[in-house]
């Protein structure tokens, strides 16, 4: 069962990230590079979304074993639209690399360098959900920012997600 | 492994509660109680803590077989240090659930109903996981109010939880 909740918590990941990112992008790249302030993680809605794709990019990368490089963000993309064919590219393997996931998996380490440069290892399974909080984080800033820009966005809570998508 | 996923992340949420919680209190009683604007979910951090709390109790009771029609808020509570009292006794009493369960609880499917009457069943786990996540949703924005009142707090991210030293 391990497995399952970890892909159906990615499935909420994916569904969440689209709704808003699709809301987001509705607005025009004008809105999407407002600068909205500096009590925000990044100041505009193109520069959060860099980051959710930086955050999840670079993890992927550590899960896999492969060399992680550094952390993308706002400067990596022209537009929302460059942003969105990687994020959509990202997306998939992402969503490739955790159908693929054996509940042994899960508890096996993986070590990893920060970008202080501390070494940590912890096990596969709470890294997964690690991303998924992390985005969560972010997501909620973004709804926070379409509130300011355009009007409350639609909730992205996991039980509107289960009652409304899922259905079970 | 399923256990430890989900007891991980209560885990998680217990400790990045009283990290922010402990943020907004040491703003004082006032600066809990200043409005923050229209945009946020509730306007004040005083409000925002106590909707976790509201939310965090109204799953808590119906994992335990009801269905409450109360959603317990900001009006409920005098003060932070007031709020502070009744999460502390939530708290003892969620930490007691999570640690009952065992992984055939997990997989049970929980009938409930909202707080206006209409009927729900979900697996445990996935109500489980909600609640952490919608205390993450709220918890960003404390973080963010939190900024503009004195400068950003301390991060709350899953991963450095996971790297503390096991206790």
């Amino acid at each position: 069962m391990s497995v399952d909740l970890i892909r159906e918590l990615y499935a909420y990941h994916r569904w969440a990230n689209g709704r808003l990112f699709g809301l987001a992008a509705g607005l025009g790249d004008t809105l999407m590079t407002r600068d909205m302030g500096k009590h925000w993680s990044f100041p505009t809605l193109k520069g959060m979304f860099a980051h959710l794709y930086g955050a999840d990019s670079i993890w992927l990368s550590r899960w896999k074993g492969s060399a992680a490089g550094r952390m993308q963000g706002d400067a990596d993309f022209s537009t929302v639209g460059d942003l969105r064919a990687k994020w959509d590219l990202l997306e998939a393997e992402q969503r490739a690399f955790v159908d693929g996931l054996a509940e042994r998996d899960l508890t096996r380490l993986v070590t990893f360098v920060n970008n202080q440069g501390v070494e940590s290892a912890v096990a596969l399974g709470p890294l997964l959900q690690h991303v998924v909080n992390h985005a969560t984080h972010h997501r909620s800033e973004v709804a926070t920012m379409l509130t300011m820009a355009s009007g409350s966005p639609p909730d992205t809570g996991i039980a509107t997600y289960r009652t409304t998508v899922v259905k079970g | 492994m399923e256990l430890e996923l989900i007891q991980g992340i209560w885990g998680y949420h217990w400790w990045g509660n009283r990290k922010l919680f402990d943020e907004a209190a040491a703003l004082g009683e006032a600066a809990a109680k200043k409005d923050l604007g229209g945009h946020w979910s509730f306007p004040t951090l005083k409000g925002m803590l106590a909707h976790i709390y509201g939310a965090d109790r109204l799953w808590l009771a119906r994992w335990k077989g009801e269905s409450p029609t109360k959603l317990y808020g900001d009006a409920d509570f005098a003060s932070l240090a007031d709020l502070r009292t009744g999460w502390n006794a939530l708290e003892a009493e969620q930490r007691a659930f999570v640690s009952s369960l065992g992984t055939e609880a997990l997989k049970r499917t929980l009938d409930y109903k909202s707080t206006d009457g209409r009927p729900f069943a979900q697996p445990l786990w996935q109500q489980l996981q909600h609640v952490v996540n919608h205390g993450t949703h709220h918890r960003s924005e404390i973080a963010a109010m939190v900024t503009l009142t004195k400068g950003s707090p301390a991060p709350t991210d899953m991963v450095l939880f996971y790297r503390q030293p096991k206790s």
